[in-house]
């Protein structure tokens, strides 16, 4: 498969009163052609950032201090607002958690997703509507030409996310962020949301960076998952291998922290502490204060992102215990 | 079987959005302008026993905060009634709610100490200068220690703030708990800790809890008994293990199709049409016909009566 985006050494720091927040710190991460990537983390972890800093939605006090990012082989670090402009909603686009942040409460729908075919494709008035209408028929709204003319409020919260994904997909983008689209969803609209990205992607043969706290959610979805924790991709690797053999301790103590993997009733296996602050030096491996494998070397060395048998780790100990499995 | 601890019994609850003086105004000359009512609760029919973990699941709208409100003794019921029966003598204090968003219930401008003991010693439970051991007491059980007492809800971070709630609510020695979505705000790793705390604090103070969520897997982890709740109504309730292993309505094997879970190679999504209607205007008959794969005329016309298939009672024509 070709590489589509090729994340390379990403930091993404914010300047704050109390110092220097690492949101995003030496992430790597590339996304094949076609390929669902899931990108998953607790709040804090800097994937919401990471996302960010792909779509060049960095604004101060954040800035991009160190790093590459190529899509196609162009260079997207550095890249003019005009550049940017011509990319967002064109190449790359991006669906966020609350529909009702990015859809402009004021303005019909049809006004908002003609603004964003026309943006970047020269067509007639009539060619747009015509376009708005079977978009949303795309995204399974009912009877699309009537649903133009109405405002967002009178759309439910599954059907607002459903026109966010309409207008993101609008010009087949090359690479979808989708930010955790369904977390405000009920599950039963949850699973139409996913069902229906599903599909689209790969008409489209659209790359998806799916962000999420969820791993169950993106179990059943992506090709390949990255954990994040504390601004650094700790474990990436192809979906059934990180699920069924966890190499990270970190992976290993979210996956036992979910209800649904243990038995009902019995006490869960819980990762003790909570997540750090991301201000200042990092010294040692992040996850050391938590991890019940930790040694004298994690709270000293920061672990290196080592590579083996497909499979990217943060941790000094992580291909002894695969070895070991 | 011993008297339940919570006898919910035909309990209906409606909110009602009187007219705007110009909606009055317009209906004297002529308007046609009526009150919106929201149904938010139609003929629910539970109990609750000693010692057990009731949860109640069902989407946006189904009325289960309303009910956990009704049940806490936080909100009247319109029609029916409930009945509460602890073993304590203060009734009030013995059913307590913990919130879904602790940095809301909590008071900005309290210490912890005061925020966890204020009500204790209010109620007459402890002398104000034995407050501070009480608790200090208090917070050792939810995993906390002394030293932050004197801080203030800011301070903490998110799961702490939801032990600091907890504590909150044990501090009157209630006999029900009440968690209405108590872990739906945390991170998954905290969130892990949070449940093994209750399922702690019911073994060692015997509580029963009225545990409130979307989340399936959360609820199928704590509780022994599950109510489904779609539209106002209990569609279904029974055992847990019965309910998670062979559910007999078809919107609670709808809403376990469509759960989320650790898999490995791809996941079908999308078991179910449409979306859950306005309570304001609930279609007639069974309230989920309009998405039921197995609605027919029946379905849109009658509203089914509850019965019993083994330990489980369900609300369906066609179980």
């Amino acid at each position: 498969m070709t590489t589509l985006l090729d994340v390379k050494g990403l930091k993404t720091y914010f300047a704050t009163t109390l110092g220097e927040v690492r949101a995003v710190d030496d992430v790597s991460l590339a996304v094949a052609e076609g390929e669902v990537v899931g990108l998953v983390g607790e709040s804090g972890s800097g994937k919401s950032v990471t996302g960010y800093s792909l779509m060049g939605l960095v604004d101060a006090p954040g800035r991009i201090v160190a790093g590459s990012v190529k899509l196609q082989g162009r260079e997207l670090v550095g890249l003019g607002e005009r550049d940017w402009r011509a990319l967002r909603g064109h190449d790359i686009a991006m669906i966020f958690q609350d529909p009702m942040l990015t859809l402009n409460p004021v303005l019909r729908i049809d006004t908002q997703i003609i603004e964003a075919i026309r943006a970047h494709a020269d067509v007639s008035a009539a060619r747009a509507r015509e376009w708005a209408a079977e978009a949303l028929a795309g995204v399974g709204i009912p009877s699309p030409a009537d649903r133009l003319t109405a405002y967002p409020h009178q759309f439910s919260g599954g059907m607002r996310q459903r026109v966010a994904i309409a207008i993101a997909l609008l010009h087949k983008p090359k690479l979808l962020i989708a930010d955790e689209p369904t977390t405000a969803l009920d599950v039963t609209i949850q699973g139409q949301i996913l069902a229906q990205v599903q599909t689209l992607a790969t008409q489209m043969k659209t790359s998806v960076i799916w962000i999420t706290h969820d791993l169950s959610v993106v179990s059943g979805l992506a090709n390949r998952i990255a954990v994040m924790y504390a601004g650094r991709i700790v474990e990436e690797g192809a979906t059934t291998d990180v699920l069924t053999n966890p190499a990270h301790p970190y992976t290993r103590g979210l996956l036992r922290s979910l209800p649904s993997q243990n038995k009902p009733g019995e006490t869960l296996t819980q990762i003790p502490g909570a997540p750090p602050r991301l201000l200042g030096e990092r010294v040692g491996c992040s996850f050391a204060p938590r991890c019940d494998q930790a040694q004298v070397v994690c709270s000293e060395a920061d672990p290196d992102r080592t590579v083996a048998a497909n499979r990217a780790v943060r941790c000094h100990f992580a291909l002894r215990e695969e070895v070991a499995v | 079987m011993s008297e339940p601890l919570v006898a919910v019994d035909h309990v209906s609850r409606q909110f009602v959005k009187p007219l705007g003086w110009a909606e009055s105004l317009a209906n004297r000359v002529g308007g046609d302008h009526r009150e919106v009512v929201v149904h938010a609760l139609d003929d629910v029919t539970l109990d609750i026993q000693r010692g057990e973990v009731l949860g109640i699941v069902g989407e946006s709208g189904c009325g289960k905060s309303t009910l956990g409100r009704i049940v806490a003794g936080l909100l009247p019921p319109s029609a029916g009634a409930v009945r509460f029966d602890p073993s304590g003598s203060n009734a009030k204090l013995a059913r307590q709610m913990i919130f879904q968003d602790p940095s809301a219930s909590l008071n900005p401008r309290l210490h912890v100490v005061d925020q966890i003991g204020e009500a204790a010693v209010a109620h007459g439970l402890v002398k104000p200068r034995e407050m501070r051991d009480y608790v200090v007491n208090l917070l050792a059980q939810v995993g906390l220690d002394a030293s932050v007492l004197s801080r203030f809800p800011h301070q903490f971070s998110g799961g702490q703030r939801a032990r600091i709630g907890i504590a909150r609510a044990l501090a009157v020695k209630p006999e029900l708990l009440v968690c209405d979505e108590s872990v739906a705000a945390l991170d998954v790793s905290i969130q892990a800790q949070v449940l093994n705390l209750f399922a702690e604090l019911k073994r060692s103070l015997g509580l029963t809890y009225m545990f409130i969520s979307h989340d399936l897997g959360v609820v199928q982890h704590l509780s022994s008994r599950v109510a489904v709740m779609y539209l106002g109504r209990v569609v279904e309730i029974g055992s847990t293990a019965s309910i998670f292993s062979g559910p007999k309505h078809p919107y609670t094997q709808a809403l376990l199709e469509a759960m989320p879970r650790i898999r490995t190679g791809h996941q079908r999504f999308a078991v179910i049409k449409g979306e859950v209607a306005s309570p304001v205007n609930p279609p007639s008959g069974c309230h989920f016909h309009p998405r039921c794969p197995r609605a027919d005329a029946k379905c849109s016309a009658v509203a089914p009566v509850a019965v019993m298939r083994g330990d489980i009672r369900i609300a369906c024509h066609y179980a």
